[in-house]
């Protein structure tokens, strides 16, 4: 990357400004004659003799004249304000194409990083960088040549205008300018350090907080939040101490600045006045002469002021780019895609004396010598964690060595590109990660090198286009389709689907995936028959699974009976809210609610439970630290309010609950609304209390019919758009203690609507769930499953597999290996392993360590 | 049986008898309830552990299930706690476990269980103090053995 911001900017801009200068040397000429006019105006319109004024061989009266004067004013202003408007307008996108560019270039370089590089770097020093950090970056960049081009000119401008009225207020006006010039850059130059101080401090920060938040276990395990905290305290003191040193003197250069500022006006009233005195300077030219010089301070700050931001930018600049140029970065001739036929490697990998001693290798391993045949199935047995890593790494191509050398079919991988690695090698390690995108595109992002529609179709619309040409990014339309399945030899989406489905069933994804189908909600907007198609799988579905394990598996949701695996205000709204904003609690303390709950006397019940509640709360974790995440699992309180709970417990004590207030009485009601005997296992609401909300569901549901905006409530005949499909099947809660036998109802779910053909429709569902960031909405097994899966979906010419299923029992995982080897019969397979029973099953092992 | 309930028996498991009334209730309200049916597994063998047992009603078996015919290696009456050494250790299951009858368990999550141990210093020292026991007596054990094996005609 370019060293210095100046030449990154000419570089790139060179031609914008110009067009910027070009446009601010048009704009100068009228800003001298706004100047011009006034003076005219006082001089010879208002002070001037006789009556008659003759411009361009018009005679004019003195109004006409002076209202020509002031109409020729009026459109100097409005033709300088518009000028002024479209320099803004494209100095500022100017720098946010800049600053789109210098994004794209460090994001596309963090793609270039050798794979160690990213053990020394953490994503919180990188992702400030490309975001916060470069920011000011951009309003500097619109502003680095238009700035001083500008305001340079302006004063340059108003400058000559009052050297023409006379040069010794021009000498006045410009005398102090020599010392700032000196002064200031002398006081700037301590300030430029102690921000590279503060950058390189805030930057080392957010490390640690990074830090703390990866090691929060082990901060409390160890309990040493004092020390961590003293640690924060002693940076964030260091950074006070910068800052303040700053402002000392940032705050003193400003105080220099309008001494000086104010000093001027004292040489024109002393020497302008005693001109004017004397007869050598009319009293329009002074006038005028103070209204330029009123307007030269703001060209003159700005001027100041973008040379403090300018060795600001040229030291944030610098420091940023040095984070971005790792000694070992990938070549852009090998990174980037060429529009060359890929070669398919189909003969052999051959390490030769490779050594893995770099800084960043743990095993240490020297003189790695082996050859593994593609077409055949090898396995590499490696008991040491890291030395699996690395090894994998190595025959993936993703580390290329730094002595000695790996060969694909006779080719060096240094003369290897990304493009031809990347289409060639499939792999999964335990360091793979799944992407916060649906599970279908993560089964398919192996598939998506680069768009595969024609060009023409891929193309983007116009306007993104040139805007990206014009900073630098890529022009490949993210919306288009990447799915390569053609380079797969498949022909058509329903192969591909063939395809898909082979490694789902090969890793035993597909019960996985009905699970996650089975837990998705359906949208109004994407119903295509298939809720009608549900409501009628109801029948079967009771008929067949209701009377499982003697009718406990499923409590099914009836209008006359309390359900004691739904909370209280479950059961009260027996419902779902129809627009996403109306919290249960809101919902119970609604006007006509309310009435019905006390008509039926619940309010003082559920008063009363919300008291007992309240007080077990306060018992069960007296001695719980507010910070523990217990609260947030299990507690009805938040910690932040188990005071105000305990106050009011205290009160009801002392002076009964008819003392409470209408709000005190809502607070202890929304704590019972939490409560389902069920999960709780709290004998608080007495069959009593449940005959009443029985009573009051009904009496609400009488009064809001069900065609109401507010509540979907529960109903056999129609779709329950809040709940999930498998809810919606059972019409029904599986009971909270029989929460264990979920696979064998899915299984049995998985059945029915094979019978019914709803198979496929359903499991489409699954497919497009997300999986949340790294995977984490989804358990460990199955993330591991769909790694597996991905790297099976690829079908590359080699694939390098470590220990993919550690999370799954042997037997599991010795069903998928036999799975993997036999969908991948012809083809390569590479197995890092460290269980030695695994040996016999491969053509050819290897082994590594002692 | 309500969560006071199943407080009261977790106190009476030596394990917990450290904890306060408080602890053991909120260990109780935190844990969750499982009823299974005659023949259920609870956990097999090999499993991930992910959490400890307690027996509240009916009966339960310890299965080696690394052959064909599962041999039943124990049988544990209400009251017992299962599962807490793969917990510590954080290995898989040894064993599986099965319901015999319609039984009632409590589980404790894995999570919850260490963070008992990390939070509650006496409920440390008790389980370091209980599992010193235990090597002290297998040993024992593993020393009468060796010696049954130098003297056979003992």
């Amino acid at each position: 990357m370019e060293r210095s911001i100046y030449r990154y900017i000419l570089q790139h801009t060179w031609k914008d400004q110009l067009f910027l200068i070009g446009l601010i040397l048009i704009s100068l000429p009228f800003v001298y004659l706004s100047l011009e006019i006034p003076k005219i105006i006082i001089n010879e319109v208002l002070g001037g003799q006789g009556n008659r004024f003759d411009f361009m061989g018009f005679e004019l009266t003195q109004v006409q004249f002076l209202f020509l004067m002031s109409f020729a004013f009026l459109g100097l202003i409005v033709i300088g304000g518009a000028l002024k408007y479209v320099i803004n307008v494209y100095r500022g996108a100017l720098g946010e194409r800049m600053l789109r560019r210098f994004r794209y270039t460090l994001y596309s370089r963090v793609l270039r990083f050798p794979l160690p590089h990213f053990r020394k770097v953490s994503g919180g020093e990188l992702i400030p960088m490309i975001t916060a950090e470069s920011e000011p970056l951009g309003g500097f960049i619109g502003d680095s040549i238009a700035l001083p081009a500008f305001q340079g000119g302006l004063l340059i401008t108003y400058v000559g205008f009052i050297f023409v009225q006379d040069v010794w207020l021009g000498l006045a006006a410009i005398a102090l300018y020599p010392p700032q010039a000196y002064l200031i850059p002398k006081l700037q130059r301590r300030i430029n350090q102690l921000s590279r101080q503060r950058v390189q401090t805030v930057r080392k920060l957010a490390f640690r907080v990074g830090e703390t938040v990866n090691s929060a276990t082990d901060i409390k395990a160890n309990d040493t939040g004092a020390l961590e905290r003293a640690d924060i305290s002693h940076r964030l003191g260091k950074i006070f101490r910068i800052r303040n040193e700053i402002f000392r003197r940032k705050f003193f250069i400003k105080f220099l600045n309008n001494f000086l500022a104010q000093l001027t006006p004292f040489f024109f009233f002393s020497i302008g006045g005693y001109l004017v005195l004397q007869g050598r300077l009319s009293l329009g030219a002074l006038v005028a002469v103070l209204a330029a010089y009123k307007d030269i301070g703001p060209p003159w700050k700005e001027l100041l002021k973008f040379y403090q931001i300018t060795e600001d930018t040229r030291v944030k600049y610098a420091q940023i780019i040095k984070q971005f140029e790792p000694a070992e970065i990938r070549s852009e001739e090998l990174h980037l895609p060429t529009s060359a036929e890929v070669p398919k490697f189909s003969k052999t990998i051959t390490a030769s004396n490779i050594s893995l001693t770099g800084e960043h290798h743990h095993s240490k391993l020297e003189g790695i010598n082996f050859s593994i045949s593609v077409p055949e199935h090898s396995g590499i047995l490696c008991k040491e964690r890291e030395t699996a890593r690395e090894v994998g790494a190595l025959i993936a191509g993703l580390d290329p060595p730094i002595s000695g050398d790996l060969r694909f079919d006779d080719q060096s991988i240094a003369n290897l590109s990304d493009q031809i690695l990347g289409t060639n090698i499939g792999y999964c390690s335990p360091s793979s990660q799944l992407l916060n995108v649906s599970v279908l595109d993560n089964l398919l992002y192996g598939l998506k090198h680069y768009p595969v529609e024609d060009e023409l179709a891929r193309a983007l619309p116009d306007r993104e286009l040139r805007e990206a040409n014009k900073s630098g990014n890529s022009t490949d339309n993210i919306k288009t389709s990447w799915v390569d399945f053609r380079g797969l030899g498949l022909h058509s989406e329903e192969e591909l689907e063939q395809h898909i489905g082979d490694a789902i069933l090969a890793v035993e994804l597909d019960q996985d995936i009905m699970g996650l189908a089975l837990q998705s909600y359906l949208s109004r907007a994407s119903n295509s028959g298939l809720t009608q198609k549900i409501i009628e799988a109801r029948a079967k579905v009771r008929e067949e699974i209701a009377d499982m394990d003697d009718g406990r598996l499923i409590e099914t949701f009836e209008r006359t009976a309390y359900s004691q695996n739904l909370t209280v205000g479950e059961n009260l709204m027996f419902g779902t809210p129809k627009k996403t904003d109306l919290p249960l609690e809101e919902f119970v303390h609604w006007e006509q609610v309310n009435g019905i709950m006390s008509k039926l006397g619940l309010d003082k019940g559920l008063t009363e439970v919300g008291i007992e509640a309240t007080r077990l709360m306060i018992d069960l974790f007296r001695n719980v630290d507010a910070s523990s995440d217990l609260y947030s699992r299990y507690s009805f309180i938040e910690a932040s309010r188990m005071d105000e709970y305990r106050k009011l417990v205290e009160k009801v004590d002392t002076r009964g609950v008819d003392s409470c207030s209408q709000d005190e009485r809502t607070m202890l009601i929304s704590i019972a609304l939490q409560i389902s005997p069920a999960q709780h296992r709290l004998a608080l609401i007495t069959p009593q209390i449940q005959d009443q909300i029985v009573s009051a569901r009904r009496q609400i549901m009488e009064l809001m019919g069900q065609e109401n905006d507010l509540v979907q409530f529960i109903d056999r005949d129609t779709y329950q758009w809040g709940m999930n499909i498998r809810e919606n099947l059972l019409f029904g809660k599986i009971s909270f203690d029989k929460r264990h036998m979920v696979d064998r109802i899915h299984e049995k779910l998985n059945q029915i609507l094979r019978d019914l053909g709803l198979e496929k429709d359903i499991i489409g569902r699954g497919l497009l769930s997300r999986c949340g960031e790294a995977g984490s909405l989804l358990s460990q097994t199955v993330r591991q499953k769909l790694l597996l899966a991905r790297a099976l979906v690829k079908d590359s010419e080699v694939l390098v597999i470590e220990e993919p299923l550690s999370a799954l029992n042997a037997e599991t995982q010795q069903r998928i290996f036999a799975n993997v080897k036999k969908l991948r019969s012809d083809r390569n397979l590479v197995w890092i392993f460290s269980d030695e029973r695994m040996s016999d099953q491969f053509d050819r092992v290897l082994k590594l360590g002692d | 049986m309500d969560v006071i309930e199943q407080a009261k028996r977790l106190g009476k498991i030596p394990l917990f008898t450290t904890l306060d009334e408080s602890q053991l209730k909120l260990l109780a309200f935190t844990s969750e309830t499982f009823s299974y049916s005659e023949g259920d597994f609870l956990f097999h063998q090999d499993d991930v552990s992910d959490g400890i047992y307690i027996v509240l009603e009916g009966q339960v078996s310890v299965i080696d299930e690394s052959t064909d015919e599962h041999v039943v290696l124990s049988e544990k009456e209400p009251g017992a706690l299962l599962g807490e050494m793969a917990v510590l250790r954080n290995v898989r299951r040894s064993a599986g476990l099965r319901a015999d009858s319609e039984s009632l368990v409590l589980k404790i999550s894995a999570d919850r269980f260490i963070e008992l141990i990390t939070s509650t210093p006496s409920f440390a020292l008790f389980v370091l103090n209980d599992i010193s026991s235990r090597l002290a007596e297998a040993s024992a054990e593993l020393a009468e053995l060796k010696l049954q094996q130098m003297h056979p005609t003992d």
